[in-house]
């Protein structure tokens, strides 16, 4: 399962997607381009 | 805490709303007085750039309702920001869910309270349901990542088995369960009873497994905690706001978290910029000055209160009128459950 390094907490973010679905790859690729860029900010 | 930057970034484009829900914490209904123009909105999408932050969310009253709302969405997107959208889905139609989809949004999140009726009472407004499923299905094949959020209240629990039931078949992204607190229109009576919490979260951590691989099943921030079996995959490291998180109201106002009192506005952005705001060292006392000692019930002499904070203060507030205790904390409600 993935995760990020910080829970998302709060109301109004929580929604966004971590995990890709096989036979949606074209929205897949945004959920890892998003997953990528919070995991990248949450570690800083 | 150590305040880092705006992660995350939300803004209440507008409080016109064209339902109204009886669970609404904004009291959505008719625009505020003196909202935003674009070019404000524009400028305050520059600062929330020029801070760092990553994610934008658009909410409202239902930011669908806002003219021009789909430009401003793509200022978000041209600021190199990602974006996400809190729609009731009554505005969304083949043409808006395609312009949503241009915009590779990270998520596109629908209520959706009830089946039927249920739902249609809850937001008063009858068809609301069928608009809002239909949303859901037109945002899903125009390629938009569609989500599902359920406010949990005493008259729809019941119906959680029939939501996730919906939530398989919509073949969702990911499904938040919240539970209703007393902000806005949302009466005292209506919160789920202590039990009842518990009752919610066994249902999350249920569905969670049963889900897993095919619809992300998300608590909300506003309940839950240091649950044993956990009910979320990160341990709860405590309240976003004014730490990783910053808010505009469609007036201006800046708080930590949309949901917070009015007596949480640190500023608003025609008097002071949104960096002047956030690097304020008096701002968001809340959470950057987190007292563990000033903290009651049965926060007071819990193991995780260092990390956890007290969980989301918007809850702490609106239960409790302060920010000391969480009745919606699993821990928090064994504990009383077994003292009585």
């Amino acid at each position: 399962m993935r995760t990020l390094p910080l829970s998302i907490n709060n109301f109004y973010a929580c929604t966004v997607p971590l995990e890709g679905k096989a036979h949606k790859p074209q929205t897949s690729a945004v959920v890892e381009r998003v997953w990528g860029r919070l995991s990248l900010a949450l570690r800083d | 805490m150590k305040r880092v930057k705006p992660v995350f970034g939300v803004l209440e484009t507008t409080l016109a709303c064209n339902l109204r829900c009886r669970h609404c914490g904004s009291s959505a209904g008719a625009p505020a007085q003196g909202e935003l123009s674009d070019a404000e909105v524009e400028g305050v999408l520059c600062q929330f750039a020029d801070l760092g932050t990553v994610l934008m969310a658009f909410t409202g009253g239902e930011p669908l309702l806002r003219r021009n709302v789909l430009g401003l969405a793509r200022t978000v997107r041209d600021l190199g920001m990602e974006l996400s959208f809190l729609t009731n889905g009554v505005a969304v139609n083949e043409r808006i869910a395609r312009e949503i989809a241009r915009l590779e949004p990270a998520a596109v999140s629908v209520s959706i309270d009830g089946i039927g009726a249920t739902h249609d009472a809850f937001r008063g407004v009858d068809g609301s349901f069928g608009r809002a499923v239909n949303a859901l299905k037109l945002l899903d094949a125009a390629g938009a990542p569609h989500c599902m959020i359920t406010t949990v209240v005493k008259s729809n629990i019941g119906e959680l088995e029939r939501i996730k039931e919906l939530a398989l078949e919509l073949d969702v992204w990911t499904w938040q369960i919240q539970a209703g607190i007393p902000i806005g229109r949302l009466g005292a009576d209506e919160v789920l009873a202590p039990r009842q919490v518990l009752e919610v979260l066994d249902f999350i951590r249920s569905s969670r497994a049963e889900c897993r691989g095919r619809v992300e099943v998300v608590p909300a921030d506003c309940m839950g905690y240091y649950c044993e079996p956990p009910e979320r995959d990160v341990a709860w490291k405590g309240c976003n706001a004014g730490l990783c998180l910053m808010s505009v109201t469609s007036t201006g106002n800046v708080k930590g978290c949309l949901s917070m009192p009015d007596s949480c506005v640190e500023g608003n952005v025609r008097e002071r910029t949104l960096r002047e705001i956030w690097e304020d060292e008096n701002a968001f006392a809340y959470n950057r000055s987190f007292d563990a000692n000033a903290m009651k019930g049965a926060c007071r002499d819990c193991e995780h209160l260092g990390n956890c904070r007290g969980g989301c203060k918007s809850a702490m507030f609106a239960l409790t009128g302060g920010a000391n205790e969480n009745p919606l904390c699993q821990r928090s409600v064994i504990k009383n459950l077994c003292t009585q």
